[in-house]
């Protein structure tokens, strides 16, 4: 069996930390996304070969025929090599020139037969897959594999009038495969499958789990599709790593575990995406590591020791709202690296309470000199016990202060 | 010698000896080094702009300065839901990453956008210049580092949409030494003291605009035709993908002095990922595009237009015309 990417770098991270502390030196980095990749390649998706493909796309065509024909590329489609299929179906409905008609086709022969290793890449569909009849069985086959990532999909369709009749009917019949619940009957009225969305979808938005999910949710193809996506932080244009971190948003939580691992990997740039996507997620990674029992400041302290990669750590500790992190954010308010401050204050004010209001005061009070940013933040900290709103400061850009409002709100909550 | 000569004599004795003594002053003054200031530590854009007024009022006045609030940002980037854009319009100095690679964006100071820490601040907390011979005993002690004037300086944030790529691939004649020929000329300050103009003349600069790009139209005996010749700008015209755009324009005129409404002729653009019926239509640099143009029978003139529009969604009236020319049959 092998261990997962979460448990390697928890080894690794806690190897470090074990025989020092206080940590005086950051990690040595290591080739962690390159042996993810060679240590999956086995179980990689593979390449479609042109007749292969071809093949494919003529028993789509002929699937879409309302007769025994149809019926028999659907079965023929169904006893086609698994891997390869998916690897061909997915390519599929990410050509652009593929015929609209057919790629709806395609998500649904996905949601039937498709493997768990086209969950990454299906998941990107979601930013690019503009025809919201192909969003329902694109959304269907992420629910089959533990994603609730396409559920917001199948609302919006619910909730829009102007969407094609057909299309909400097919949204609303996609609601009977939500996990079942007690005293849920599917499809006995609407009104309770529409219910029983909001409930997954809230549970997902809060986990990143879908409710009753097993705990160990990813195979061996499904983990090779992770690095395989991953290997986008690397690139230097900006699409392929916007593209990688919005996956990473939405996959179920175990998909955290990659991200962890890879704040260990020896290119900066992926360490660097790998912790901003985890501030962006937030409070999930924080509900997920307490579930598996490990404690992100710990994990994290040798990259705090790391000038580099601090405030980063620092903005990723703080979105997780874990527990300890707020002691662990402390000292570095008064950091000798003004930037350094600023992640130290934002992250107290997103994981701290009404105890650090002290520790702002002494800060706000010091003769070095604090960002903007960093001088709303402590003063919401000052406040996260009442319901004054926080001073305005000077130079502070409205949409920064609006991002701190927000984080206010939340500790107040 | 009459006392009137000998008073006048000493009187040009004493000018003579005040203006040397002047003299002296100045010279002393100009040949002793100023009294050093004590070495700053420099941590916010804030304290360089107290010190460089000159510098801090054309940068105030550029896109830089601009980057992080600018509204046609904001609305392409979601309001910065997507958060890759920040990098490039909140940047961590550049100097900290290998040349030519990403830049990622800094936490503190956003509303600065892209500012003199940006590009000036060295990983070691120092400050860099492209001055080769930079003032000693500045406060904030600049250090001459080279890269500050190579292309993949800019680079880092200006090739994500492949500006520097296509200056590359540009024609020798027109590259000159890089982005700052264009982008950064000469200036001179108070106390003839020489440096780069820090306004950043680009897409919102109506004279670095028509400096890329020519425009010839007439009416020969085959019909009218309108000409764009790319002969100014080491890169494509219009650069970055998806947010700029230039369009052609023809109205015709049936009577002298009387048109009727623009029509569209042609659109230079590179479009967005998502526009998958679209081409790459930018005007590379060193080229010419041509058109034979259609004319109604009963035309006997037209006017023809460049407008430039800083995002393809921008109106006319709102966009920045280029050149207008008329011609006649």
């Amino acid at each position: 069996m092998r261990a997962s990417p979460l448990v390697l770098a928890a080894a690794c991270l806690l190897a470090c930390t074990a025989e020092q502390q206080p940590i005086a030196e950051p990690p040595s980095y290591q080739a962690v996304l390159e042996a993810g990749l060679i240590e999956t390649a086995a179980d990689a998706l593979p390449e479609v070969e042109e007749a292969v493909f071809e093949n494919l796309v003529e028993l789509l065509e002929l699937a879409t025929l309302s007769s025994r024909n149809g019926e028999t590329a659907w079965r023929q489609l169904e006893s086609m090599d698994g891997p390869e299929r998916t690897a061909a179906l997915l390519l599929c409905v990410e050509s652009r020139e593929f015929p609209p008609e057919l790629r709806l086709w395609a998500y649904a022969a996905l949601r039937d037969f498709g493997s768990s290793a086209m969950l990454p890449r299906l998941t990107l569909r979601l930013k690019y897959e503009k025809d919201w009849g192909a969003n329902v069985p694109l959304a269907e086959a992420l629910l089959r594999h533990g994603s609730g990532a396409g559920l917001a999909a199948l609302e919006t369709i619910l909730q829009t009038e102007d969407t094609p009749v057909e299309t909400r009917t097919a949204a609303a019949l996609a609601l009977l495969g939500l996990p079942a619940k007690e005293g849920w009957v599917p499809g006995a009225a609407f009104s309770s499958d529409w219910q029983r969305l909001v409930e997954v979808r809230a549970h997902w938005l809060r986990y990143r789990v879908l409710p009753d999910a097993p705990t160990e949710l990813f195979d061996g193809p499904m983990r090779a599709a992770c690095w395989r996506m991953l290997s986008r932080f690397r690139s230097q244009p900006l699409r392929p790593v916007d593209d990688a971190r919005r996956v990473f948003e939405r996959l179920p939580a175990e998909g955290f575990d990659f991200l962890i691992a890879i704040t260990q990997d020896e290119d900066l740039y992926v360490r660097e995406h790998a912790l901003q996507t985890l501030a962006w997620i937030g409070p999930p990674v924080g509900l997920h590591l307490q579930s598996a029992e490990l404690d992100l400041p710990t994990l994290f302290a040798p990259l705090l020791a790391d000038a580099v990669m601090r405030a980063r750590t620092l903005e990723a500790l703080g979105a997780s709202n874990a527990p300890g992190a707020a002691a662990a954010v402390l000292p570095y308010l008064d950091d000798p690296v003004y930037d350094v401050v600023t992640a130290a204050a934002d992250a107290l004010l997103r994981c701290g309470d009404a105890s650090h209001a002290e520790a702002a005061r002494l800060r706000l009070a010091a003769e070095r000199q604090l960002s903007p940013e960093a001088r709303y933040s402590l003063g919401c900290v000052l406040l996260i016990d009442s319901d004054q709103a926080p001073p305005p400061v000077d130079g502070l850009d409205p949409s920064e202060q609006a991002r701190r409002d927000s984080w206010l709100a939340a500790r107040r909550d | 010698m009459s006392l009137a000569d000998r008073g006048r004599v000493h009187a040009g004795g004493i000018a003579a000896i005040l203006l040397g003594a002047g003299g002296v002053v100045a010279l002393v003054s100009v040949l002793t080094p100023p009294t050093p200031h004590d070495a700053v530590e420099i941590y916010s854009s804030a304290q360089c702009l107290e010190c460089h007024p000159g510098v801090a009022e054309e940068w105030r006045e550029s896109h830089h300065a601009f980057a992080f609030e600018n509204p046609e940002v904001r609305k392409l980037s979601k309001d910065f839901e997507n958060q890759e854009c920040i990098a490039c319009h909140a940047p961590r100095p550049v100097l900290g990453f290998e040349p030519g690679e990403r830049v990622l964006a800094r936490t503190s100071d956003r509303a600065m956008g892209v500012d003199c820490l940006a590009c000036h601040a060295l990983p070691d907390g120092g400050v860099a210049t492209e001055n080769l011979n930079p003032r000693a005993d500045a406060p904030c002690r600049p250090q001459p580092v080279a890269r500050m004037a190579s292309v993949e300086h800019c680079a880092s944030c200006h090739n994500q949409h492949f500006t520097v790529d296509q200056w590359q691939l540009a024609p020798e004649h027109l590259k000159g030494d890089g982005c700052l020929d264009c982008h950064m000329p000469a200036a001179f300050r108070e106390g003839g003291r020489r440096g780069r103009n820090h306004s950043f003349r680009a897409a919102h600069d109506l004279e670095a605009l028509q400096s890329a790009v020519s425009m010839r139209a007439d009416w020969s005996e085959r019909g009218p035709w309108l000409e764009l010749e790319n002969d100014g700008a080491a890169h494509n015209f219009p650069t970055d993908e998806r947010s700029r755009a230039a369009d052609l324009q023809v109205r015709w005129s049936e009577s002298a002095g009387e048109f009727g409404e623009w029509q569209h002729l042609h659109r230079f653009r590179d479009p967005y990922r998502d526009e998958t019926d679209l081409t790459n239509t930018q005007l590379g640099s060193g080229e010419t595009w041509r058109q034979e143009l259609d004319a109604p029978t009963a035309a006997v003139g037209a006017e023809v237009r460049l407008l430039y529009r800083t995002n393809p969604f921008q109106s006319d009236s709102d966009a920045t015309e280029l050149y207008r020319l008329a011609i006649e049959r």
